[in-house]
């Protein structure tokens, strides 16, 4: 059995490449400032992430966060106030502090570890063969990921291999658009008639979709990159060795 | 004689070297050299150079977010309604710090070809392999080609 690496920089799964990568913890934080749990998305604390995005969906709607945010950028603070689930609130604040800040400080942690692992430069993995999913490293056009999470959040992560994420927010996607009515506010808008369009539309719901909007088409991109990166490390790790006993001369050896 | 190849990172480019190997070109006849687009250190070669604009795109997509919110919620008080003013302030929120993003660090930025020539390969082989050597490369994609005689 070979020795497993003490610092993994990755491993392939069913699920798609789990990795180290080096990140900008600010921006990791203001993504869990969007929305609980996409900064450990960015971190590939999968499991934790979804819990968090739950845990921000439930407790939002129970508190109607969404609508005092709303009310209170209207101006119309009485409002905010009234509508505000007061036992509950100081939970959330805990929650939604302890997310940004944990996920700052992992992604502190997780630059160091990346260095660590790319230092001891283990031997990567390229492709896995799975009776239900066949995962690999492949190079992508971020672009191409961002573009298809613009037109649907969850595409870009599918365009990525990440299938199971991809179904968790293409389904809330699905969910946003019944609850909040946004493409038949869409259509009206199109058609002219802009009071009803304001009139169909669910305005708490309506406010999870920007931030998951942005957030997915954030995460396709970067992680299309970082995908890219892997694949160039590990095409050179195999070349370093494959090619390692090359006898070609450039200049006669005397 | 020796035949050189700059190639991109891709799966053509192990292609090329497989096809090569089965057409009778001894894997020790072969020497590829990964090349460095970048003069950092050795642990982070791996990045393409081309972060200028991905940071841009960092910066964009963050501000763009949170004018989007921000848009969508006032846009209810709004003659457009919270859709398009969410849209258009995700827009403008995107255009400002991309742009002041590229203005901050526009001397920095270094111009580079679209394509560079991540990796070369060195073939050494018969001069009536030559041809054949050359035309499996631009087969898969190589970017440049040249030929020299071999030392002697």
């Amino acid at each position: 059995m070979h020795n497993q690496p003490r610092r993994p920089l990755m491993t392939l799964s069913l699920y798609g490449v789990t990795y180290f990568h080096r990140q900008n913890p600010y921006m990791v934080a203001w993504l869990s400032a969007i929305y609980p749990g996409f900064g450990h998305y960015l971190l590939n604390q999968y499991a934790r992430a979804t819990l968090l995005t739950l845990s921000e969906v439930t407790t939002n709607t129970l508190i109607h966060i969404n609508e005092a945010i709303i009310y209170s950028f209207c101006g119309q603070f009485e409002m905010a106030k009234a509508i505000i689930k007061t036992h509950w609130i100081l939970g959330y604040v805990i929650i939604y502090f302890y997310a940004i800040w944990d996920s700052y400080r992992s992604a502190l942690i997780q630059n160091k570890m990346c260095q660590l692992a790319e230092l001891e430069n283990e031997p990567l993995n390229c492709t896995i063969i799975h009776p239900f999913e066949i995962q690999y490293l492949e190079q992508r056009n971020p672009w191409i990921a961002a573009f298809y999470s613009f037109c649907f959040p969850g595409l870009g992560q599918l365009h990525n291999q990440q299938w199971l994420l991809a179904f968790y927010a293409i389904s809330w996607w699905w969910i946003y658009l019944s609850l909040s009515h946004a493409h038949t506010s869409l259509l009206y808008l199109l058609l002219g008639n802009v009071q009803e369009s304001i009139a169909v539309l669910n305005p708490h719901w309506l406010l999870f979709m920007p931030s998951v909007w942005g957030g997915s088409i954030y995460h396709a991109f970067y992680t299309a990159l970082e995908h890219n990166r892997l694949f160039r490390l590990e095409q050179r790790q195999h070349f370093v060795e494959r090619y390692r006993n090359s006898e070609v001369r450039i200049f006669p050896t005397k | 004689m020796l035949i050189i190849g700059t190639f991109e990172h891709s799966l053509e480019l192990e292609q090329v070297l497989a096809v090569l190997e089965h057409n009778g070109i001894a894997r020790k006849h072969m020497l590829v050299i990964p090349m460095d687009t970048e003069p950092t250190p050795p642990v982070r070669f791996i990045t393409k150079a081309r972060d200028f604009y991905t940071k841009g795109i960092e910066v964009g997509m963050a501000c763009a977010t949170g004018s989007a919110v921000i848009g969508t919620c006032v846009g209810f008080i709004l003659p457009w309604g919270p859709i398009f003013v969410g849209l258009i302030a995700a827009a403008i929120g995107f255009t400002i710090a991309f742009g002041i993003y590229f203005l901050i660090n526009k001397g920095t930025h270094r111009h580079l070809p679209k394509k560079l020539p991540e990796i070369t390969i060195i073939v050494q082989c018969l001069e009536e392999q030559s041809i054949l050597v050359m035309e499996t490369m631009w087969e898969y994609r190589v970017l440049t080609v040249g030929r020299a005689p071999e030392p002697s």
